[in-house]
């Protein structure tokens, strides 16, 4: 999960400014309930591979283009063959839908750095409220998992361990020993972070400024003229133009 | 021109009933290195936030008195004309970092300037330039160690070009290695004519810095001392004001001799234990042994961080499952499950072990099917002073405290073999010799220890023998005694292995 | 001072960090229980109850430390727009209207008032679970057309009835636990608070 999160340099070619990356998830989300048809769904993820090729993430292009082929292969199987096994098929049938997401989801994640995507949601003008505390969110994900297993060990050694019989012998207290120790210490870390924020002057209010500064260059145009014009052209896909 | 005055300064926190500062008076001159220091809960951090403007403006209370910082009045300037003018680094190096990248971190306070984006550039560059640590440049915050993180923090305040620099106990979480070069870097901004105020329990390496050294008491400025006066005051003073050790060249074993315990000793047996860690070796050929004869209770372990002392703990006591070799206690091979029980673990953040609503409770957890378990809990409560807390809850307590309740669990629980990890990181001089005293008297109630640490001076109080740990293996094994406490001194103030491998790469 | 009392009403960095620091806990959360819940819809439908239950404690920790306009409304944005990023954005939009009427809700109480705190997370995870599932009913409705309209024939009418009624029936036992385990999730938060929280003073 560290890597989850990137540092990006501006300055290349295929750098992207991420709130043009903002506009293609938003189209992508309407896309997937305007796209019906498994051709029309197999089109969009060619477009998502084509776009993580474009960005330099060639390891989750070849990931997004097998997880593609094998849900399209099991649900021509799975309906095929009829009867319950095409009942099993409603899972695979959504998962295959959801295809076109997975390719945002290594986008939004692998090719924008956390502070890339503070600074530009800074500059589409949401308030600080969301900015900070999203800001927050996003450094602190990476280190749950951590926090989890220092308390597992922890309660390991404590005799309670957290295993699946004690959760479904005493689930109220199981939930309370996990609980209580993680709430109690990010309770404290988030008064000492905040303390660290205000001493390097977060508190000053208007704008903030921004170690790489976001700009709309030409390729990002380009870039966004190119998801506009698939997605009307997978529109008219869908409604039979070309059919 | 003062950059601090203090006149007449009170304080107390909001809810809070004893005094944090009582009628402080204090002028730092500009350029001057001042050193604060004095017991857990003397003030000093107290004396921090109002230099920083965390008080009042982030921490709530009473305030009487005037403080003024560069002749500017904190109660009344806002906090962020204040982080224009001090730079502050705190305890721990895990929460006070707001992004995930040492770049967006050095850059996150002229951010919050709104300087323009090339002065940013310029000045996070000069910060990784002055301080010389370019090889942290664009790295991710989760794989620093504690020492590089706190050189991050420094130089993020360093890039805001405050003139004053104030520093709380910065050195609580690093290795003596990691201390000394957070030493060269003070050093680098003294020369530039910074003026720091650092409050410290760990004093040695600041020596020949400091200008001026206060010792606080009860929320009062008790006593000043120029270093060189510092480096005689004999130890019973040093114990009798709870303080630790001015020059670590000084320090020697102690002279009382324990008399070996009285219960019989454990054996214990590690043989060839080898763990992989995601794909790498991390450890191999571990091999030591201890016979209940040797009359050696107390063991330290020692070794760079990062160099798998913790791993090899949590394998040795079934936290850890994947490993080859095996671990024996009284000659029989135990499984990682048996070594479960067999051993307990005390980590090194007391906070992630405190799971229940009052210190007896959280002594009776896990421990149902301990033989006279009251009476070990009414024991062990009393050997760690903390029998006037029994019904209090473990949070509310302060850090020395909670960190004798885990000992005291440690005591309580049958385990036999019983290991600590830093059990002295962040404590004063007094509640680190209190901790010595009680693994002391632990011992003497058959418990055989692992204590993972460097704090030499706590090493050199507590244990009477030392491993050591170097590029995945033991590297040294030996008895500590005035012949070998050099050694143990030339082994902590090495350089480590992998902090050279990352340099020349 | 005057100008500190002013201030309070407000939210600070305090509260920022705070809420910032307890999503990233229930993002991860939710990461988690989504890729172990889906196996197979007729289980993931049950995820938003069990992500009720466990995020009811840091909701009302979140409520009683903040205290102020946006306790509710801002950590559910902030899950929305991370789950959002990341394509679900028919959540976005339902934690957004569902965060404002929960808000609504807590602070007609002034965050005082457990029952409205109770109501208020009620309601919140309402919204969770509408904006979660939704894509869910529409993609099996386009499955059941799809499959009628063309390939195998006779047999999938028979199946498609027993979708249906797993669809109806699931679909309303899921709403149900996820409503009331929200209501269990509060009632283990108050627990907590008052048994950890106020007892170490740290509320």
């Amino acid at each position: 999960m560290d890597q989850s999160f990137v540092m990006t340099n501006p300055h290349r070619i295929n750098h992207i400014d991420p709130r043009i990356k903002l506009i293609h998830t938003l189209i992508a989300g309407i896309l997937l309930f305007i796209v019906r048809s498994n051709a029309g769904v197999l089109l969009n993820v060619a477009l998502m591979v084509a776009v993580l090729l474009f960005l330099g993430l060639y390891g989750c292009a070849v990931r997004l283009t097998i997880y593609t082929t094998v849900l399209y292969g099991l649900t021509q199987l799975l309906a095929f063959t009829g009867g319950m096994a095409a009942f099993i098929g409603v899972t695979v049938y959504i998962f295959f839908k959801f295809a076109p997401v997975v390719g945002i989801y290594y986008m939004m994640t692998k090719s924008i750095s956390a502070s890339e995507l503070v600074n530009a949601l800074e500059k589409i003008g949401l308030p600080r409220a969301i900015t900070i505390t999203l800001a927050v969110t996003l450094r602190f994900m990476p280190t749950i998992g951590q926090e989890m297993s220092t308390i597992k060990d922890s309660m390991k050694i404590r005799n309670i361990p957290l295993n699946l019989w004690n959760v479904l012998k005493a689930p109220l207290m199981m939930m309370e020993f996990v609980m209580v120790p993680l709430m109690m210490r990010f309770v404290k870390v988030a008064e000492e972070l905040a303390a660290a924020a205000v001493v390097r002057g977060i508190e000053r209010p208007g704008r903030r400024g921004a170690l790489f500064k976001i700009k709309v260059r030409p390729q990002d145009f380009i870039y966004l003229l190119v998801v506009i014009l698939y997605a009307v052209f997978l529109y008219f896909f869908e409604s039979g133009v070309f059919g | 021109m003062n950059a601090i005055e203090l006149k007449n300064v009170c304080f107390t926190y909001q809810g809070v009933k004893d005094t944090g500062l009582k009628g402080v008076n204090l002028d730092v001159k500009q350029g001057e290195f001042l050193l604060l220091t004095g017991r857990s809960g003397c003030g000093k951090t107290t004396l921090t936030r109002l230099i920083n403007g965390l008080i009042p403006h982030f921490f709530p209370g009473e305030l009487s008195g005037t403080v003024l910082v560069n002749g500017k009045d904190v109660q009344k300037a806002s906090t962020y004309e204040l982080a224009e003018m001090v730079g502050s680094v705190f305890q721990d190096p895990r929460s006070q970092f707001f992004t995930t990248n040492t770049i967006s971190e050095v850059a996150f306070g002229c951010e919050n300037l709104n300087l323009p984006s090339a002065q940013i550039n310029q000045r996070v560059s000069d910060a990784f330039t002055a301080f010389q640590i370019e090889d942290l440049k664009n790295r991710s915050i989760f794989s620093l160690s504690s020492g590089e993180k706190q050189k991050i923090a420094l130089a993020s305040t360093y890039a805001m070009r405050p003139g004053i620099y104030v520093l709380d106990e910065p050195s609580a979480n690093l290795d003596i290695h990691a201390t000394k070069m957070l030493g060269k870097l003070l050093k680098t901004l003294k020369e530039q004519g910074a003026t720091i105020i650092v409050s410290e329990h760990r004093l040695y390496y600041l020596m020949e810095l400091a200008d001026r050294v206060i010792y606080m008491r009860d929320g009062e400025l008790l006593q000043e001392w120029m270093p060189e006066q510092t480096l005689k005051l004999p130890e019973r003073e040093l114990v009798e004001k709870g303080l630790r050790a001015f020059d670590l060249d000084m320090l020697t074993l102690p002279e009382h001799q324990l008399p070996p315990p009285s219960a019989p000793m454990p054996a214990f047996a590690v043989k060839n234990i080898s763990i992989n860690l995601s794909g790498h070796a991390l450890l191999r050929g571990i091999n030591f042994s201890v016979a209940p004869q040797d009359g050696q209770g107390i063991i330290g372990i020692t070794g760079a961080n990062g160099v798998g002392k913790t791993t090899l703990v949590k394998c040795l006591c079934g936290l850890l499952k994947r490993q080859h070799g095996s671990v024996e206690v009284d000659g029989h091979v135990l499984s990682s499950r048996q070594r479960a029980r067999e051993m307990y673990f005390v980590m090194q953040d007391t906070d992630y072990q405190l799971f229940t609503e009052s210190v007896e409770d959280e002594l009776r957890l896990g421990n149902q099917k301990v033989p006279e378990l009251e009476a070990k809990i009414t024991d062990a409560l009393a050997m760690l002073g903390l029998s006037e807390y029994r019904k209090i809850h473990p949070m509310a307590l302060s850090g020395g405290q909670k960190q004798r309740v885990t000992i005291a669990s440690a005591a309580v629980n049958p385990a036999r073999i019983l290991f600590f990890d830093e059990p002295t990181s962040g404590l004063d001089g007094e509640n680190m010799r209190s901790v010595s005293k009680i693994l002391e008297a632990l011992n003497q109630n058959g418990k055989l220890i692992f204590i993972i640490s460097h704090d030499l001076e706590f090493l050199l109080n507590t244990c009477r023998r030392i491993i050591h740990l170097q590029n995945g293996t033991v590297t040294e094994d030996f008895l500590l005694t005035e012949k070998t406490v050099d050694k143990l001194k030339s082994l902590l103030f090495a350089e480590p292995e992998n902090n050279r491998q990352s340099s020349t790469k | 001072m005057e100008n500190n009392q002013a201030v309070k009403k407000k939210l600070g960095i305090k509260d920022f960090v705070l809420m910032g620091i307890f999503s990233a806990i229930m993002f991860a959360l939710a990461m988690v229980l989504m890729f172990i819940t889906g196996v197979t819809p007729a289980v993931y439908l049950f995820y938003p109850a069990i992500f009720a239950l466990i995020c009811g404690p840091l909701f009302m920790l979140i409520a009683v430390k903040v205290q102020k306009f946006g306790a509710f409304l801002i950590p559910s944005a902030i899950m929305g727009i991370l789950l959002g990023l990341m394509g679900a954005q028919t959540l976005l939009i339902t934690v957004i209207v569902f965060g404002i009427i929960a808000e609504l809700i807590a602070n007609s109480g002034k965050y005082q008032d457990y029952k409205r705190i109770s109501i208020a997370y009620i309601v919140l995870m309402l919204g969770f679970y509408a904006g979660d599932i939704a894509p869910i009913y529409v993609f099996t409705d386009w499955y059941i057309q799809q499959a009628t309209g063309g390939v195998a024939g006779a047999d999938m009418t028979y199946l498609n009835s027993l979708i249906g009624v797993a669809k109806s029936w699931l679909g309303a036992l899921s709403v149900i636990s996820c409503l009331i385990t929200a209501f269990l999730g509060t009632v283990i938060g108050k627990r907590i608070l008052k048994k950890h929280f106020e007892k170490a003073g740290l509320i």
